[in-house]
């Protein structure tokens, strides 16, 4: 009998110990995703140019109410900085939103925070506020892209405005995601985001 | 269908067949590498098995056991590409499997101090695993039919318990749309009789 308790004991103490084991992240950057995907199709390194907002546009989750913009919050340059910075280092030459004749693509930027997720969908809303003149056409996806997380979430999207496919809409390139990061008060956090997005898309060089 | 079985282990410890002697046994078990090494790298430390065995004669059991063991990894940040799709964060890996097995074993020393044994398992396994990357969790649960090759040792204790070691290589087959998945265990534990 004495034998039996003891050996129930020392099984009770191994199950028990179980418990001390953790699992899961344990730091919030540990929850920080970087999502590329491109069009297979398109060839970057015959281009050249491309136009960057002076501001990022905010999704409210209205496509119909007037934009809002998070260039007043202290990482809005911050952010445009970062990804002009990568764009010219993969040979990319800036020029105006407006030039003529429009670049060879456009940067789109867009951010927010939400708790819903969707994978698998899209969400072209804001595409409207940058070029009015798109409007009604929509977005044109090769491919499934990220469209909400349930965090800030940081979305960049090059667009080629020269080619028109589908019903009217423009061609996406290539899409980068940053998730988590927005919420974020390390501006180190997000600069180092979107140096992956564009570490882990060497398609993107010109040359 | 986990209840039901420990519910049947556990009533049939204390239901002694006419016919045979019986024993009930808990263990103690660790898992590791094969095939599951492709996926999680690192020893399971979280793990039990429960038997019930009808000996017919002394050097021969046949029973059935049900076990559980749970696999976890953290990937470092890296990054993982999906067709022209690429992530890059933490990947946090887990798989738990639950084999249950018919298990005819043989015994070369009955009655002895030291009894080693061979035995197989007949069964299934069923292997959930998941993978969790931001806020994002990718999952696959499928049954496997499954054999398990087993070799061990029982020390006696007393008249009535022994201590039980054993070496398992338990081999879930392929389904029509999982490749063949097998892990090995290593288990410790008690055995009444």
């Amino acid at each position: 009998m004495r034998n039996k308790l003891i050996a129930l004991m020392m099984i009770a103490s191994q199950f028990a110990l179980w418990g001390c084991y953790f699992e899961g992240p344990e730091y919030t950057d540990e929850l920080d995703l970087v999502y590329t995907n491109h069009d297979s199709k398109f060839d970057f390194a015959g281009k050249g140019t491309y136009s960057l907002p002076d501001k990022i546009v905010k999704i409210t989750g209205d496509p119909l109410a007037p934009p809002e913009y998070i260039n007043d919050i202290p990482y809005g340059k911050a952010i445009l900085d970062q990804i002009e910075l990568n764009m010219n280092n993969l040979g990319w030459t800036k020029v105006d939103v407006n030039a003529v004749p429009p670049p060879d693509l456009q940067l789109l930027p867009a951010a927010w925070t939400t708790t819903t997720i969707v994978y698998g969908g899209y969400y072209g809303g804001y595409y409207c506020w940058y070029y009015p003149y798109y409007c009604g056409g929509g977005w044109y996806y090769p491919y499934y892209p990220v469209s909400s997380y349930s965090s800030g979430t940081l979305l960049m999207t090059l667009v080629n405005p020269n080619v028109e496919v589908a019903d009217g809409s423009k061609q996406v390139t290539w899409t980068g995601a940053l998730n988590g990061l927005l919420g974020s008060t390390d501006i180190g956090r997000i600069k180092k985001g979107i140096d992956q997005a564009f570490t882990q898309s060497p398609y993107l060089k010109t040359n | 269908m986990k209840k039901i079985i420990l519910i049947v282990l556990i009533t049939g410890a204390f239901i002694t067949p006419s016919l045979a002697q019986s024993s009930f046994s808990i263990q103690y078990s660790m898992g590791f590498g094969g095939t599951m090494n492709n996926y999680i790298t690192t020893t399971s430390v979280r793990g039990a098995t429960f038997e019930y065995k009808l000996y017919p004669q002394p050097n021969i059991s046949i029973g059935i056991d049900a076990g559980w063991n749970h696999f976890y990894e953290r990937r470092a940040y890296d990054t993982y590409t999906n067709g022209t799709a690429s992530y890059t964060g933490v990947q946090f890996r887990y798989a738990n499997a639950v084999p249950i097995y018919i298990t005819p074993s043989f015994y070369f020393s009955p009655g002895e101090k030291i009894n080693p044994f061979i035995g197989v398992g007949i069964g299934t396994i069923y292997l959930s695993r998941y993978v969790d990357m931001g806020i994002f969790r990718v999952t696959e649960d499928k049954w496997h039919f499954a054999i398990k090759p087993e070799a061990g040792v029982l020390v006696s204790l007393s008249p009535d318990m022994d201590l039980i070691l054993a070496f398992r290589y338990n081999n879930a087959f392929g389904t029509s749309d999982t490749a063949q998945q097998n892990y090995m265990t290593f288990n410790v534990g008690f055995v009444w009789k």
